[in-house]
């Protein structure tokens, strides 16, 4: 009797199935059993390929009869056929409906739940690095700080496929609202990403006994990181033990791939194992490690029909038209959407839908988000706005009303003052930052702490001298700091850095007695529209000469300003650490001597007092010894937190009970940066005491007519949520205080 | 004298046995504040605390130079300066670079196979430029590189003109290794090939 292989996954467009790989490998050992392709949609091209004697296409898995297509492959497995799926959806499903099958060569349910993402269990047996992850059903401040701590350089995973790249809050929030809406799920994960070339491990194994094993580097990628040219190479003896033990104690069946990044260190990432053969697995019969032919020897105990030999250990591919079969004509092309550009060449067998059938047991879960757990910080800003909120005549003041929140203002500022005391004796100076929140209270609160003033204006100055701080207490920075030009400038400050070689040498030129002048560096490699270019040795010495004409009796400074809170902690240290280097040589290149280095602003509030300052003070002036003052400019740091916007709802929409959307009295012209950062939210019921929302499904629109409008896209609401409540919004000070702006008011 | 310099004999590929040295100017810091400024850009493109890799190599240099005949004999100040430049000022940059960084590094030469399709505008290229270097002939070129100590014993190949670390096992065809050269009295494993001694090793 002949013996039947099916193979499905036939698609063989830019992203390809495994399908036609397999049985072009099987084929090559055995020409004469009878090989059948399956597809879940008439427009895989693989549906035409000569390797296949046979094939069939079913519907799509979101049309399909799930009952019925249970009932073939039981039936064609019973009767002896052989199956070797190569789509990881439905091997997941095939696990689940069919379960073992002597004849079925792919994973059972347990093995494929240590392969899954994000937390792949199998990784405790692999002698590999795992990068950072995160599911992000937490709260948002948590994925925030996960997005800082990976220098926003990060992976949002799809539960099975998909991965974008996040570079920041606003990618991340569409990206999520993209993957969530096409899986179905909001079982996303966030990884760090790692810097490496990519290669993999392909093996195949029979019921935790591992048969053979390839080690495969990518030489050519699509646009989109797939394999197009590889090298292939026996496993080393330490990775093949290591991989024995994994395969042996997850039970694993069938091929599979685990895909790796490689640092330049040599180190080697885990990315995913994939729960079947690679697209590019006819690359292992080439290399004479024929992995499907080895796998199908296994589960049948048929000796290859055929011995090939080696051709060689790189393999690579070409696009190649074949002729449609006649049973099988290709998928007619559908009228275009309106602001459909062009036809998609996607796979469409509809596997996303089949996510909602394989998870449904564990959706109830998963459409539960972390219960929001209140912090200290939460407990400080529900105490500050409490006597407001309680207070009888709130209730007749108009919202929305922003709240200075004296409790986290005066831990903010202690803290500061703390930190300053503690280093005041090897330098370290703080200066407040006045754009990031001018209000009276913040000013004078800053200088009490003992910070400097930090401005960009004239006017600022003015404002920072009306509040109290002395010229000699005031740094100036910025690309247009003398503005406006008709007001008189302020002389003697303490300290004005040049954004340009031109500003430095008006600043000789002048008669200015101020104590530092200094300049703003773009440090290469970073991507900054301000300071002075140093990325040729021309500018650099440019700029050297010229800051050799700082008279002797005004000291010299050093200004870096790249906020960490935007580029993450571990890019902002490269910064800094490369800014001390670059200051070694101006002092290399010049007669000046670095008096003062400048760290600029732009802390997270939840990092300013976890960066060990002390520390990188004690290296900048051990590496630049005549460094007298170390300065760091927070204001978002300190403010942020130290506001909070209080707004009522004025209308609740429902499908059923359920409430979908409200609309509140605030906007993005009180909260301009509503979508830039994640902030806290807060629900108070009238005289009850605000507790705070977790993320959910009631989206927040604002109260003006403007599309992006959007105050949040989804809080946990309760079900009774009614107009005249009140949502406090948490971290709207900082630049939600000083960039708001009047709109909608009925003037400006 | 083993094939590999026979190679070179018989192709007249470059008239000194060891990689040029970039000269200094005496008695001035132009030369001086030339290397640093190299440095301090390599630190600045290194990302060496977010990416956590210590021998992450200057990939930035062939993105910032353009490949191409660059003159010989040539000092520091005017060679940082330059936009074109060749494999061995791109060694000499790398290497420079990755001594910065506290990895021990040698010049290193290779031997290439070519095809004439290539060679051919190598040699043209190279035909009107003044100073340069022979490196290009029929079916071999010499080609300039770094041999970046990796553990005991143990050494990486790097070319900086490409960004890429060579592969011991491309000796055949187009772009082939016929032969490597490790400026090292140290004897070095790179791959399953055993190099150093400052002796032209056939592959």
């Amino acid at each position: 009797m002949t013996i039947k292989l099916f193979i499905s996954g036939l698609y063989s467009g830019p992203s390809p199935s495994a399908g036609i790989g397999v049985a072009r490998a099987i084929r090559e050992s055995y020409p004469n059993i009878k090989i059948i392709g399956m597809d879940y949609w008439a427009g895989s091209s693989g549906l035409h390929h000569d390797v296949f004697d046979e094939t069939i296409v079913h519907p799509s898995w979101d049309l399909m009869d799930l009952d019925t297509h249970k009932r073939f492959v039981q039936t064609f497995l019973d009767e002896g056929g052989y199956y070797i799926p190569t789509l990881d959806l439905e091997t997941v499903w095939l696990a689940k409906n069919t379960g073992y099958h002597p004849r079925l060569l792919s994973p059972v349910t347990s093995a494929l739940r240590a392969a899954s993402k994000p937390y792949a269990s199998v990784t405790e047996f692999l002698p590999f690095g795992v990068p950072e992850t995160l599911t992000i059903n937490c709260h948002e401040t948590e994925i925030h700080d996960f997005c800082r701590r990976s220098a926003w350089r990060l992976w949002l995973k799809g539960p099975y496929h998909d991965a974008s790249f996040i570079g920041n809050w606003q990618t991340f929030s569409a990206q999520r609202s993209h993957l969530s809406m096409k899986w179905s799920s909001d079982k996303l994960f966030l990884q760090a990403h790692k810097k490496g070339v990519e290669e993999s491990i392909c093996f195949s194994a029979k019921e935790g006994q591992l048969l053979d094993a390839v080690y495969m580097r990518k030489r050519v990628t699509t646009p989109d990181g797939k394999t197009w040219s590889g090298k292939i190479e026996p496993l080393e003896t330490y990775l093949r033990e290591h991989l024995a033990v994994a395969v042996k104690n997850i039970n694993w069946s069938g091929g599979a791939e685990i895909e790796l990044l490689k640092d330049s260190d040599g180190k080697l990432w885990f990315m995913e194992m994939n729960p079947r053969f690679p697209a590019w697995i006819f690359g292992t019969a080439i290399a004479g490690i024929n992995l499907p032919a080895i796998l199908f020897e296994a589960f049948t105990g048929l000796k290859p029909e055929v011995t090939s030999s080696p051709r060689s250990n790189q393999f690579t591919r070409v696009v190649t038209e074949i002729p449609v079969l006649e049973h099988t004509p290709l998928p007619l092309v559908s009228e275009p959407l309106h602001g459909q550009i062009s036809m998609s060449g996607k796979y469409g067998a509809g596997m996303a839908s089949l996510v909602d059938i394989i998870d449904k047991d564990s959706r109830e879960v998963e459409h539960k988000f972390a219960a929001a757990v209140s912090e200290a910080d939460d407990l400080i800003l529900i105490s500050d706005v409490e006597p407001y909120l309680r207070d009888e005549i709130s209730e007749a003041r108009p919202t929305p009303e922003r709240l200075v929140l004296p409790g986290m203002l005066q831990k903010n500022f202690s803290a500061i003052k703390e930190l300053l005391i503690e280093n005041k004796s090897i330098g370290f100076v703080a200066g407040y930052s006045i754009k990031t929140n001018p209000d009276e209270v913040f000013c004078k609160s800053a200088r009490n702490a003992g910070m400097l003033g930090e401005c960009i204006s004239m006017l600022e100055v003015k404002r920072a001298v009306e509040t109290g701080w002395n010229k000699s207490e005031i740094i100036l920075n910025g690309p247009a700091k003398w503005w406006p030009m008709s007001m008189e400038s302020f002389d003697g400050l303490y300290a004005v850095f040049a954004d340009s070689v031109e500003e430095l040498k008006r600043l000789i030129q002048s008669n200015r007695s101020d104590q530092v002048w200094g300049v703003r560096l773009k440090i290469p490699g970073f991507k900054s529209r301000f300071g002075i270019e140093i990325d040729t040795p021309a500018k650099f010495n440019e700029l050297c000469q010229v800051i050799s004409e700082i008279p002797s009796h005004i000291k010299f400074g050093v200004h870096l300003h790249l906020a960490s809170n935007l580029i993450g902690n571990s890019h902002w240290q490269d910064a800094v650490e490369s800014m001390l280097v670059w200051a070694l040589n101006i002092e290399a290149a010049t007669s000046k001597k670095v008096s003062v280095i400048d760290m600029g602003g732009g802390y997270h509030p939840r990092d300013l007092f976890t960066i060990p300052w002390t520390e990188i003070v004690a290296f900048m002036r051990q590496s630049l010894e005549h460094v007298e003052r170390v300065i760091i400019e927070p204001g978002r740091a300190m403010t942020q937190d130290a506001m909070a916007l209080v707004t009522t709802i004025v209308d609740v929409r429902r499908t059923g009970d359920l409430p979908v959307e409200i609309v509140v009295d605030t906007c993005i012209a009180e909260l301009p940066l509503i979508g830039v950062y994640p902030h806290r939210f807060f629900l108070q019921k009238p005289g009850q005491t605000p507790v705070k929302i977790s993320n959910g499904r009631t989206k927040v629109l604002g109260r003006i007519c403007m599309e992006d409008d959007i105050v949040s896209n989804g809080l946990d609401l309760p079900d009774d949520i009614a107009i005249g409540d009140r949502i406090i919004i948490g971290d709207a000070g900082a630049y939600e205080r000083s960039m708001s702006y009047e709109f909608g008011r009925g003037g400006y | 004298m083993n094939l590999a310099a026979a190679v070179i004999e018989q192709n007249n590929l470059i008239v000194r046995n060891n990689c040029p040295e970039v000269h200094s100017h005496a008695g001035k810091d132009c030369c001086k504040n030339a290397r640093n400024w190299l440095v301090a850009m390599a630190r600045s493109f290194d990302f060496s605390v977010t990416d956590g890799a210590k021998l992450a190599g200057p990939g930035w240099l062939k993105t910032y130079y353009e490949w191409g005949p660059s003159p010989w004999p040539v000092h520091w100040c005017e060679a940082v300066s330059l936009q074109v430049i060749d494999c061995g000022l791109f060694r000499a940059f790398a290497n420079l670079i990755f001594a910065a960084k506290g990895i021990e590094c040698f010049d290193a030469q290779v031997l290439r196979l070519q095809q004439t399709s290539a060679t051919s505008h190598w040699q043209k290229r190279w035909d009107g430029a003044a100073n340069s270097l022979p490196w290009v002939s029929k079916n071999f070129v010499y080609h300039e590189i770094c041999a970046v100590k990796t553990a005991d014993g143990r050494c990486e190949l790097y070319d900086p003109t490409d960004g890429v670390w060579l592969d011991a096992d491309i000796t055949k065809g187009h772009n082939g290794h016929f032969a490597v050269r490790v400026e090292s009295s140290e004897i070095l494993q790179w791959q399953h090939q055993t190099l150093g001694g400052f002796q032209w090793v056939s592959l």
